[in-house]
């Protein structure tokens, strides 16, 4: 077990064995890579995220987490196809189907993870959901209103300000107490 | 058109390319191909990944010229999605500045 962030660090700059560096890495070196990415002391890009799908793909990680691995792959050259398609958010989809972040996460997901090519009957079916759960959600009631009125799909305006499903998540505190 | 350099291969290719002083970075690999919604969604239907490319470098540099401030990657950002329509196909992408480089993380073709 790796124990040293620098160790891995380093092999992930040469990019020589850094997967089997991240794999025999400990949690906490782990925790440590993505706390300081967070804080932008080390590259999000690579290091980051990285030691961010080393933690996912161990097994049961806070719900946030994952949706945090789904939105850095939205961006990463280094997610997979697998993770830019949303494998990491389907992972909190069936973890936790209705918590509200993740339903914020499956609406803005483009393409749709759900592989429906009728974007507006999948938006339509994702905000009936939420309006369900959450009947008084501003955010799917404006949604449900802009559907009502046009034939499309949401407006790219809309999608673009969305709130960011993550908005409020203390990651230092939730990763500390994870620890 | 312009010049298009590469760097890996097959999901993992990325192109670069450098107009107006500003490098852009296409993840080619995980966009020019055809997404979970089917095969209407590949870029292919609007032409060859040059001329999809070279369209949304177009795209990107109107948006910039109208004062559009792109988002930088950092955990609490999102990328901008846009559309441009290219041979008559809507082309939606994903657009973001990484380390000062514009980068397209993702596009798609819509049916």
């Amino acid at each position: 077990m790796i124990t040293s962030v620098k160790e891995v660090l380093d092999a992930i700059d040469q990019e020589k064995g850094h997967i089997e560096q991240l794999s025999s890495a400990s949690k906490d070196v782990l925790i440590t890579i993505v706390l300081d990415a967070l804080a932008e002391q080390i590259s999000i890009e690579n290091a980051g995220y990285l030691a961010l799908r080393e933690l996912c793909d161990r097994g049961k990680v806070p719900i946030e987490l994952l949706l945090l691995a789904h939105l850095l792959a939205q961006w990463v050259s280094c997610a997979t196809i697998e993770e830019l398609d949303g494998s990491f958010l389907a992972r909190a989809r069936e973890l936790a189907p209705d918590n509200l972040r993740v339903l914020y996460a499956v609406l803005e997901k483009q393409p749709n993870i759900e592989g429906d090519r009728n974007q507006r009957a999948f938006e339509q079916r994702i905000i009936d959901r939420i309006l369900k759960l959450y009947p008084a959600d501003p955010i799917a009631t404006e949604a449900s209103a802009i559907l009502a009125n046009s034939d499309e799909s949401l407006p790219l305006d809309f999608i673009n300000g969305l709130p960011n499903p993550l908005e409020g998540v203390d990651f230092t505190e939730l990763l500390e107490s994870w620890i | 058109m312009r010049i298009f350099t590469t760097k890996g291969t097959g999901t993992n290719l990325e192109r670069f390319t450098t107009d107006a002083g500003i490098d852009y970075q296409f993840n080619t690999g995980h966009a020019y191909r055809e997404h979970r919604t089917g095969p209407d969604s590949h870029p292919q239907r609007a032409g060859t990944v040059d001329i999809v490319e070279d369209s949304i470098v177009d795209d990107i540099q109107q948006l910039i010229a109208s004062g559009v401030m792109l988002p930088e990657l950092k955990p609490a950002s999102k990328p901008l999605v846009q559309i441009v329509t290219v041979n008559s196909v809507n082309i939606v992408y994903r657009v973001g500045t990484v380390g000062g480089v514009v980068r397209i993380s993702d596009y798609w073709a819509l049916p």
